[in-house]
């Protein structure tokens, strides 16, 4: 998958998840920078993100991923 | 290099200011009990004093140096703290002998009635925290205080810090007297003499108490000053005169004189009905009484100079005019 | 040794400086030297406690390594390599259960063993079984919830694989026991700490400056502040039926300075005297008590347990296989946002109810926990028809008005908590509550608090300054980078006066009191 279009699919991925139309995430978007990313709401994202792209996070990568990059580099190498 | 230099220029100038600050601190904190009367002592000139009186309360409230001076001649000074017993006296002659060289002293025995090594730690303060900074007071800190406590009269600000509250005038102005370690009092307290003890009785002194004595004799002889071993008068203590008595061997041991005026009251014709400021300590009445004894007696057994014409005592006869001035007695 | 004392000042001089004259490569050793010896001054017999949970989870950690690499998986087939992984996985976690139980064993046995039976014995009782249970007489060893969480940590790192294990035993000791964090945290993480911690840092002159400065703003925090409303806390709180309802309500939020002060403090001084020696250790607080929500509070609060509790107990609830399934399940018949508010309720429940317990073996921690677990969860349910709200009238969510009404909420909420956090029994925290709400009690009353008029004053004027170093600390700014632009007349003249506010004013020593004190005995 083309980096472009799994970065389109997580903007709709947060705009659901956030409840805010408004949302574009990037390589340096990090949980700070989106209003209500707390452990709560980072559990239900993983999820939504896990369900659109069939893939499964390994706690290592729940925990230790810093930001939105971080989370599309998992998404390419396991989707 | 030149910021190393000036920064290590810096820390020792911060420490410098702090040691200032913290020493400032410490003596505004500190409890000023007796301050008035023991730290004056430091502003003798040095090697002028010929008498020392060593001990507690009791030396304080009954024997008055400037009457010695006045009568005798005799340049001498109270050196004593409240409830000071044997083992601090030990270290307040050694403190003493620091700055002055005196022919005699007079020691105050009446604590050979206690075992341990300081009455309390209140009191224990009040000589610890008026001695100067040397040796003597870090080796009386070792020996009088455990492990735990020693701390407390090394920085006595950690004791005292909590009096920022009751700080006072006399916390912040320059201590003097003119009494000579003396604590002039006209208050009066009737007595009655409470003997219950035949005084003929005999007892062995405290082990701790007798150690301390003879640290105190050996000292004097090696330093060949002379001593004179001494009790006031104070009805409460009555009680504790066979023990007094025991000191008698140690006073024909070491060749001695003791003047036991707490069981020899006729002697000076003491009235306990006037004579007392309160059950431990004469008033002036009582005061003037024993100093004249003490006086005719060292004026008659030992060889101590008459300063009264001696120029290098001048300021001593300011010091009893003005001392005449604030007293009366 | 406590950090308030003499005796670690004298410490303190003596590890920093023979740090810095050690060889660089073993400066890690002189520390693990000096860890040791802090905690064993306090008791060596608890040293054993220590010692077990660091040669398990090292232990441990190095054969979960072992196990990883046993089988080589890149030379087998992609099915063959499917079925290596999921055997690898399962030793693994196996491994990994049994580190953590052990530790928790312990943990368990020392510190609530005697709740757990004592509970159990009430609970037969009630169904008409009486029986005495034995009961253990172990001191808690210090600092052995706040290291079992960091050995725990680091194992289930190791398994998660974000950090490698530490083969070097020693090394790893240090890791358990450095003595800044060993009594009451910061909890560490092994992927932080082992970054700074064995490397041996030079001497640099800005670091000691700034880790004094750090130090001393803790003995301020600590014996100024927090040890000063002690008094007053301590007098009030278990004699609250003879005091007042403004008295009470007043001696709640001196509490809440108190344990803030005292914590905070403490972490000051822990992180300051590591800084000195160029080692990091994790911030614990953010000026909590500027948070505008609960869940904020708590991200700001304390923040290593939070993340511990959320990085080890809450994610694994909810990324577990149980869970998930039992979310598809309700899916069905919920849907699926009621089925994920379900799932996430439960979780909080079991992370509160812990972090409750973590903090005492006793049932007013755990209701304290719950109570926050309940807040939480009220909070993110109705988070959606708050937000309609907010919106609907038009309300500006960063009008100053508004945050500060946001700020005052929380901090109330947070002040009822600490009824239940401080009070020795529930009947004791109830009676407290009642007493604020019962009018029959008086508005104030004649007894008194343990604190005179000039110790007011003085907390009163020191809390100033406390909230004005929070505003600064809450904005992320470094108050010693401020100060220290500032010319060095002024700069010293501020450290003077921090210095000996917290001399003269220090709550410390033996206690004075001039009516002890009788004029001359003899």
């Amino acid at each position: 998958m083309e980096r472009a279009e799994i970065f389109e699919k997580l903007n709709n991925v947060f705009r659901d998840v956030f409840d805010d139309d408004t949302i574009t995430v990037s390589d340096n978007t990090t949980a700070s920078d989106i209003d209500g990313w707390d452990s709560l709401m980072h559990i239900t994202l993983i999820s939504a993100v896990e369900d659109e792209f069939d893939i499964k996070f390994d706690m290592k990568s729940v925990v230790a991923m810093k930001n939105v990059g971080d989370m599309a580099d998992i998404i390419e190498k396991e989707a | 290099m030149k910021i190393k230099i000036q920064r290590i220029i810096k820390a020792i100038a911060f420490m410098l200011i702090f040691c200032v600050l913290f020493s400032g601190a410490t003596y505004i904190l500190r409890n000023k009990n007796e301050a008035n009367i023991v730290l004056p002592f430091y502003n003798e000139p040095k090697n002028t004093l010929d008498v020392i009186f060593i001990g507690s309360s009791h030396l304080m409230c009954s024997v008055y140096p400037m009457e010695l001076y006045d009568k005798y001649g005799i340049a001498s000074y109270v050196f004593a703290s409240s409830a000071q017993l044997l083992p601090q006296s030990y270290y307040q002659l050694k403190e003493a002998l620091r700055f002055q060289n005196p022919k005699m002293i007079v020691l105050d025995i009446s604590s050979v009635i206690y075992d341990t090594k300081i009455s309390t730690t209140e009191y224990a303060h009040v000589q610890i925290d008026n001695m100067s900074f040397s040796p003597v007071k870090y080796e009386a800190i070792w020996d009088l205080f455990d492990k735990d406590s020693r701390a407390e009269y090394i920085f006595n600000i950690i004791r005292f810090h909590s009096r920022w509250k009751e700080l006072g005038r006399i916390d912040f102005l320059p201590i003097s007297s003119c009494t000579k370690g003396a604590y002039v009092s006209t208050d009066c307290t009737p007595c009655q003499p409470n003997r219950t003890i035949s005084p003929n009785e005999k007892y062995e002194i405290f082990p701790t108490a007798e150690k301390y004595l003879r640290m105190i004799l050996d000292l004097c002889k090696e330093k060949q000053i002379e001593v004179l071993l001494f009790n006031a008068p104070a009805v409460e203590e009555h009680d504790s005169l066979p023990r007094c008595n025991a000191v008698n061997d140690i006073a024909d041991e070491y060749g001695l004189e003791f003047i036991d005026l707490n069981l020899n009251a006729d002697l000076i014709s003491f009235d306990p009905a006037t004579d007392y400021r309160d059950p431990w300590h004469c008033n002036a009445k009582g005061a003037m009484k024993v100093t004249t004894y003490l006086g005719d007696f060292i004026d008659t057994h030992y060889k101590i100079p008459d300063r009264r014409n001696d120029k290098n005592y001048d300021f001593w006869n300011e010091q009893l005019s003005e001392y005449r001035n604030q007293y009366h007695y | 040794m406590v950090f308030t004392s003499l005796k670690f000042l004298l410490f303190i001089t003596a590890v920093v400086f023979i740090y810095f004259i050690f060889p660089k490569k073993y400066r890690w050793v002189w520390l693990l030297l000096s860890s040791y010896f802090f905690y064993l001054s306090a008791s060596v017999k608890y040293g054993i406690f220590l010692v077990f949970s660091t040669v398990i989870t090292y232990l441990a950690a190095i054969w979960i390594e072992k196990v990883s690499e046993s089988i080589d998986v890149s030379s087998l087939l992609k099915d063959e390599r499917k079925q290596a992984k999921q055997l690898i996985e399962k030793r693994k976690k196996l491994i990994t259960a049994i580190a953590i139980l052990l530790n928790f064993a312990v943990l368990f046995t020392i510190k609530y063993y005697n709740f757990t039976v004592l509970n159990i014995s009430a609970l037969a009782d009630i169904f008409g079984i009486q029986f005495t249970p034995a009961m253990l007489n172990i001191l808690l060893p210090v600092g052995i919830s706040f290291y079992t969480f960091q050995v725990t940590g680091y194992i289930i790192d190791v398994y998660r694989g974000i950090n490698n294990a530490e083969h070097n035993f020693f090394k790893y000791a240090l890791f358990v026991s450095y003595f800044p964090q060993i009594m009451q945290g910061p909890i560490g993480r092994f992927s932080d700490l082992s970054q700074t911690l064995y490397t041996g840092h030079p001497f640099e002159y800005q670091r000691m400056t700034y880790g004094l400065q750090r130090m001393m703003l803790g003995f301020f925090e600590k014996l100024v502040i927090a040890d000063r409303l002690a008094i007053a806390v301590d007098t009030v709180w278990p004699n609250y039926q003879s005091y007042g309802r403004i008295e009470i309500l007043l001696i709640c939020l001196f509490y809440a300075i108190q344990i803030y002060a005292d914590f905070a403090g403490y972490m000051d001084i822990a992180i300051g005297a590591s800084e000195i020696m160029g080692i990091r250790l994790s911030e614990n607080f953010k000026a909590p008590y500027f948070s505008a929500s609960i869940p904020e509070f708590w991200r700001r609060w304390h923040i290593t347990l939070g993340s511990w509790f959320r990085d080890y107990l809450f994610y694994p609830i909810m990324r577990s296989g149980w869970c998930i399934s039992l979310g598809k399940k309700l899916k069905g018949i919920i849907g699926k946002k009621a089925s994920s508010k379900i799932i996430t309720v439960i979780a909080l429940l079991c992370v509160w109810f812990f972090t409750g317990m973590w903090h005492g073996a006793s049932w007013h921690y755990i209701v304290w926990g719950v109570y926050y677990g309940i807040l939480i969860i009220l909070s993110t349910l109705f988070a959606p028809v708050f937000d309609k709200f907010v919106q609907n009238h038009s309300i500006n969510r960063n009008n100053p008005i508004y945050k500060s009404v946001q700020i005052l909420k929380t901090f109330v909420i947070v002040c009822m908590g600490y009824i239940f956090f401080r009070s020795d029994t529930m009947s004791q925290a109830f009676g407290i509550i009642g007493r604020i709400f019962s009018l029959s009690a008086p508005l104030l009353s004649p007894a008194a608090i343990g604190l005179d008029k000039a110790d007011l004053i003085v907390a009163a004027v020191f809390l100033i300054l406390l909230l004005i170093i929070d505003v600064f600390r809450a904005k992320d700014i470094d108050i010693r980078a401020v100060i220290a632009k500032k010319a060095l007349i002024l700069r010293w003249i501020i450290y003077f006066i921090l210095l000996f506010s917290v001399i003269i004013f220090g709550v410390y020593g033996p206690e004075y009191s001039s009516s002890s004190f009788i004029y001359f005995q003899f």
